[in-house]
């Protein structure tokens, strides 16, 4: 029989006959309520000509749309017995306000990922408007544009932290015209960006900003000759709450804003301005601080005036700190330190920076007032490679001094604070003789690890070797954090590695560094396991039980891989899920893109 | 709303130094744990507060399994006494949950047995394990495409092609 002259339910059973030897049929009650819906359809289709069979495939279109409504119908049923759908709309709203991008550096698309799983989540996603406040400027403009749109009126988050990205004049324009409704801003960009760009921002920084709660603004320039400066009425003077004031690179700062009165934490950081800051003077800035009442976190880098031939009449009561960091020049830094006052808990973070131009007189006091303060926890080092061999070696000189001149009370502390910062880096060769400033440090630190609670090196060239880390890790017997990147991080991972294993073998007692609770290696190199299965070749290994890790030198809580060369992202997860369960804490991430 | 039933005085034990609080679970199991345990429950502070007004003693029934109450109760014996940030009314957003280690194990479960958690969590009002078990469950699907997503949490995709294609989807940068 011709199949053109069977009826609808004839024609579903010649196809469940014919499909048999595929195995797929359809079963017999659709077939039988399906049949008088086929029959009709049978009835529209029409013609051999060619607009008939445009109509045909029209109709057999819309057909096949209309069953995949049916169809999604029936999968949204099912959804509903899903225990996932069982959850009220405020715990999923909970669960998708965390950012599910994997740690690698991509844009933050979570959302739309989020709104693609189904009705019900894409239904809830988009009628909640706060988790689209958070806008970061790096992902599509398009997406930015969605993302308003179901934020409405909710106070916003903008955000601009990869290194990578950069910021659009559209960017801009976004920033200008929510200004008043953010409640966050943080353009953290390291790319350089036309000032004329970028002056739009600048004008808008003088209107009121009634909902701003963190302000980060660091942008570097290409043209040195228009370096910005923030303006005196910032923000009107009006920014109530507040709380958060980070900015790089400008070229001056209000110090006598009301703004700043409510601050929490204040970073100023100026490191490569080419210009001399324009600086209030030295009892401005004191006033300043003193009305900041609420201030827990200070760090200031090359912002601060020439020191004076005077210091200043009183001292301000900075007790209130929790962290205070300051990075300057040594005389500068010496006067500043001269006229505050800190809390014996107070993290202390200091870096001076000296030239052949400071005599000795200039050393001994900042030694003086530092060592007067020696009781605050941090103590860190500049990074070498700013130093010329002359201050390379005050410094060496420094932390021998330092430990040798530290009160013996002090000594006996059980919690001795002192962190050291070591930078071997890239730029050192340019200075002196490397060798011998890297040779110094450490030949002088076995001796003088007893006071190091953190020890911070970095280094490519200048890295010293396996040997040389065991004698300076075996006195590390306080050591708590360890911080390494590059060849350093390498062979830190391999003195440590032999310490596990040399213990192993001997039955030894003693480890090295009993206290090390944080890890943290950067820029180390990730390798794909030779077979499929195999664990992550990683050149640090840590006892894969936790009976066992409690019993070796290494008691880590926390683990933290940074900017991980090499291996996909499913090598980096492996990885991430293999250590996640050794230690208390882990983060990994990739390098941003331009640095792969 | 909460089932509050009138009990014996046998049901409860005697008055000690320490309240005692009488939970049944939706399996009908009894059971006794100290009030102090479940402060950090603000529904069952509630309900305390309503007793006190009354001489009666009270058992609280709750809409859960007793293995689900009971892996609640574990959570609020370990930090009893502690102040959590996340209870705090004033505390961080959503999206801010810390991370801590007795946490992840403790959620270390299959996945239907973490929604249990969230959801008695949710009616308990603790918002600290509610954060921890939304950070556990996003977690879990850190990373995942679509199609893995539904694949981890069961769900099907229900879009209607129009749906799927709509133009706002469409920003994969």
């Amino acid at each position: 029989m011709d199949p053109t002259m069977l009826d609808g339910r004839q024609r579903m059973e010649a196809e469940n006959d014919r499909s048999d030897s595929s195995g797929s049929t359809v079963p017999s009650y659709w077939s039988a309520c399906g049949s008088a819906r086929l029959a009709i359809l049978e009835t529209m289709l029409s013609g051999t000509d060619t607009e008939g069979i445009d109509g045909s495939y029209r109709r057999l279109d819309a057909e096949i749309s209309d069953l995949a409504c049916v169809l999604s119908w029936v999968r949204m049923r099912r959804n509903r017995l899903s225990p996932i759908s069982h959850l009220p709309p405020e715990i999923l709203v909970h669960i998708f306000s965390f950012d599910t991008t994997p740690n690698d550096g991509s844009p933050t698309y979570h959302l739309m990922h989020i709104t693609h799983v189904c009705r019900r989540w894409r239904s809830v996603a988009i009628g909640c408007p706060s988790l689209w406040g958070r806008i970061n400027l790096g992902v599509d403009h398009r997406w930015k544009k969605v993302m308003l749109a179901r934020a409405k009126a909710v106070p916003l988050s903008i955000l601009l932290e990869r290194p990578q990205d950069k910021m659009t004049e559209d960017d801009i324009a976004l920033v200008v015209q929510h200004f008043p409704r953010i409640r966050n801003l943080h353009l953290l960009n390291r790319m350089k960006d036309d000032v004329a760009l970028t002056s739009k921002l600048h004008e808008r920084l003088t209107t009121p900003a009634p909902l701003l709660e963190s302000f980060c603004l660091g942008i570097r320039y290409a043209n040195h000759e228009e370096w910005p400066t923030l303006p005196q009425n910032i923000f009107s003077g009006h920014a109530p709450r507040l709380r958060q004031l980070t900015v790089e690179n400008f070229a001056y700062f209000p110090w006598q804003s009301p703004v700043l009165s409510g601050l929490v934490h204040l970073c100023i950081s100026s490191p490569s301005l080419p210009l001399p800051f324009q600086s209030h003077p030295l009892d401005k800035i004191l006033d300043a601080f003193e009305r900041m009442p609420a201030l827990r976190l200070v760090h200031l880098l090359s912002c601060l005036p020439p020191a004076s031939d005077r210091d200043c009449t009183h001292v301000v009561d900075l007790t209130q700190l929790t962290y205070f960091g300051l990075i300057d020049d040594i005389n500068a830094s010496t006067q500043f330190l001269r006229s505050i006052r800190l809390h014996t808990e107070t993290s202390l973070n200091v870096g001076v920076q000296c030239s052949e131009a400071h005599g000795d007189d200039s050393i001994d006091a900042f030694l003086s007032v530092v060592m007067a303060k020696h009781y605050a926890s941090h103590f860190t080092f500049p990074r070498l490679q700013f130093l010329t061999e002359r201050e390379a070696n005050f410094l060496v000189h420094t932390m021998i001094k330092a430990n040798s001149e530290m009160p013996t009370a002090y000594q006996e502390e059980d919690d001795a604070p002192f962190i050291l910062n070591f930078w071997l880096d890239y730029g050192l060769p340019k200075y002196g003789n490397p060798q011998a400033v890297s040779g110094a440090f450490c030949a002088m630190l076995p001796n003088n690890m007893d006071y190091v609670r953190c020890l911070d090196v970095h280094g490519t060239d200048m890295a010293w070797t396996v040997d040389e880390w065991m004698n300076i890790l075996r006195k590390a017997e306080n050591l708590t954090a360890l911080r390494a990147s590059d060849e350093s991080a390498d062979t830190v991972c391999h003195a440590l590695t032999t310490a596990v294993d040399w213990n192993r073998e001997t039955g030894a007692s003693v480890f090295m560094c009993p206290k090390l609770s944080s890890l943290t290696l950067s820029y180390i190199r990730l390798k794909p396991p030779s077979h499929p299965g195999d664990p992550v070749p990683f050149a640090f290994r840590l006892p894969q039980s936790l009976e066992k890790r409690r019993r070796s030198c290494l008691q880590l809580e926390h683990l933290h891989l940074v900017r991980c060369y090499g291996g996909t992202g499913q090598v980096r997860t492996d990885l991430e899920v293999a250590l996640r369960r050794l230690v208390g804490s882990l983060t990994v991430t990739a390098p941003p893109r331009d640095d792969t | 709303m909460p089932t509050i039933v009138s009990v014996d005085d046998s049901t409860v034990p005697g008055e000690g130094s320490s309240r005692l609080l009488l939970l049944v679970s939706s399996d009908n199991k009894h059971i006794v744990v100290e009030e102090d345990i479940m402060s950090r429950s603000r529904f069952i502070s509630k309900q305390v507060e309503g007793f006190e007004a009354t001489s009666q003693r009270h058992a609280i029934l709750l809409p859960f399994s007793s293995f689900v109450l009971n892996k609640v109760i574990e959570y609020c014996s370990h930090y009893r006494g502690y102040y959590l940030l996340e209870d705090d009314p004033d505390a961080a957003p959503p999206g801010r949950s810390p991370v801590r280690e007795w946490d992840q194990e403790f959620l270390d479960v299959d996945r239907n047995m973490l929604l249990r958690i969230i959801k008695a969590a949710h009616y308990l009002e603790i918002k600290s394990l509610v954060g921890s078990c939304a950070r556990a469950i996003a977690d879990m699907i850190r990373g995942k495409t679509t199609e893995e997503m539904r694949e981890i949490l069961g769900v099907e995709n229900d879009f209607t092609p129009e749906e799927e294609h709509s133009p706002s989807s469409k920003c994969t940068g």
